[in-house]
């Protein structure tokens, strides 16, 4: 196995892993998907509420801000101590809203969100939750649990989390003749002519649409398509709850976890 | 939600689990692991139901090896994967 | 209404972006312009903004109307 070509840009991250099973490396894409823990709004108290918004279209859009998440103080619900419906410090984070428009129309941010735990927040302060007009009030109270993607997309970590062979493209040159209408028609420009002669760049861009093939006059065609079934090239997109590198590796930690946790319970049900 | 297995069927050449709490995620993985296993004749999964999180996992191996034994080499291979992964994943991001 | 928190698609945050956006548009540029500078560039998330109608300010109109005509009352 081995890990390459990482380019990482704020919440993004794409990288290529070699040597893995189809298999591994679905089951990381749908772990980090569905199975890494991040905090979300779950509940919503409204103390008042005389925007244009009723109350479970404003608690919605609650749920749905990303909140900065702290993996290892909270705990998911289902596992904490306390047992309790209404969570405890180790498994609930709130927050306080209290809003009220006065003169003029006023929009209600998610920086209005006051969070008892700094360190769980909103992660962007300008996502608009409603607009109150003069007159129109907002006090509620909302707590923040962990939770999985698979239980609602609130919960999911990542907007975008996907993994593509490596594409291979090679040129025979022997019987291409440099017509050059491959490249016009390549949508991720990997073609390029030098001195007659078809090469090939940023074979990882390709997306294998075979617009190249189709354009080409010679048939059997010069431009052979293929891919590696043992190279993947991730894309990983956070929400920004969590570092897109933390991420990954909580993906892979808990895919682990189960396997040696599964293990135990056959050697103790043999 | 906490696994839990239960064994429905276990013959001397063949197994045959449930595993709740898990899906495709795991079940496909450890299904094409234990298909790495030469000592292993057939390796199958099912998830019944799409909205019950619920795998079943069936095992056939060849003659003289105990399905047990393919069943947890199988998941020692992938806590060694995910393990190595973790370790290259690190060391290429240069996170701690 | 109002611009949705996340694209329906892929949960990408769109609506932190709506303002920047519909100020800009107004303003005579592009929307692919401003899409590519504000770093949406699924057509999923693009077709969030696309085909958004901020309705909410039309409907602002009519709950201040009727607060104006409780008060006189």
């Amino acid at each position: 196995m081995e890990i390459s070509t990482v380019k990482r840009e704020g919440n993004t991250i794409r990288f290529m892993v070699s040597g893995v099973t189809p298999a591994f490396a679905n089951a990381l894409r749908r772990t980090v998907i569905a199975e890494v823990p991040t905090m979300a709004i779950d509940d919503v108290m409204i103390i008042e509420n005389t925007s244009v918004l009723f109350d479970e279209f404003l608690a919605h859009r609650l749920g749905l801000i990303p909140l900065t998440t702290d993996l290892d103080a909270y705990t998911l619900p289902e596992n904490c101590e306390c047992r309790s419906e209404l969570g405890c410090n180790r498994c609930r984070a709130s927050f306080t809203m209290e809003v009220e428009a006065t003169d003029r129309t006023t929009t209600v941010y998610s920086g209005d969100l006051r969070p008892d735990n700094p360190a769980i927040k909103p992660v962007g302060e300008k996502i608009p939750v409603v607009k109150l007009a003069p007159g129109q009030k907002l006090r509620l109270e909302a707590y923040a649990k962990l939770g999985r993607g698979q239980e609602h997309a609130k919960w999911q970590p990542v907007s975008a989390c996907t993994h593509k062979y490596l594409p291979t493209v090679s040129v025979d040159v022997s019987k291409c003749d440099g017509c050059g209408d491959c490249v016009k028609f390549c949508p991720k420009c990997i073609l390029e002519l030098k001195n007659d002669k078809l090469t090939v760049r940023n074979v990882e861009e390709c997306t294998l649409c075979t617009e190249c093939v189709r354009h080409c006059a010679k048939r059997p065609c010069p431009i052979k398509l293929d891919w590696s079934e043992e190279d993947f090239i991730f894309y990983v997109e956070s929400t920004g709850a969590l570092p897109v590198t933390q991420i990954v590796e909580q993906a892979a930690k808990q895919i682990g976890e189960k396997a040696s946790e599964l293990s135990q319970l056959i050697k103790r049900a043999k | 939600m906490p696994l839990n297995i239960k064994t429905l069927k276990k013959t001397r050449d063949e197994l045959r689990i449930e595993i709740e709490g898990e899906g495709h995620t795991f079940c496909n993985l450890l299904q094409s692991t234990l298909m790495e296993d030469k000592n292993a004749e057939v390796a199958g999964y099912d998830v019944p139901h799409p909205l019950t999180l619920k795998g079943i996992i069936y095992l056939k191996v060849k003659k003289e090896t105990d399905p047990y034994k393919t069943l947890e080499k199988a998941l020692n291979k992938i806590t060694e994967r995910t393990d190595e992964f973790l370790l290259k994943f690190k060391e290429a991001t240069g996170s701690p | 209404m109002i611009i949705p928190i996340r694209c329906f698609t892929c949960g990408k945050v769109v609506a932190d972006k709506w303002e920047e956006f519909s100020n800009r548009v107004k303003n005579g540029e592009a929307p692919k312009k401003v899409l590519d500078e504000l770093g949406v560039s699924r057509y999923c998330c693009r077709r969030m903004f696309i085909s958004h109608v901020d309705i909410i300010d039309d409907i602002l109109k009519y709950s201040e109307a009727t607060t104006k005509k409780s008060q006189e009352v």
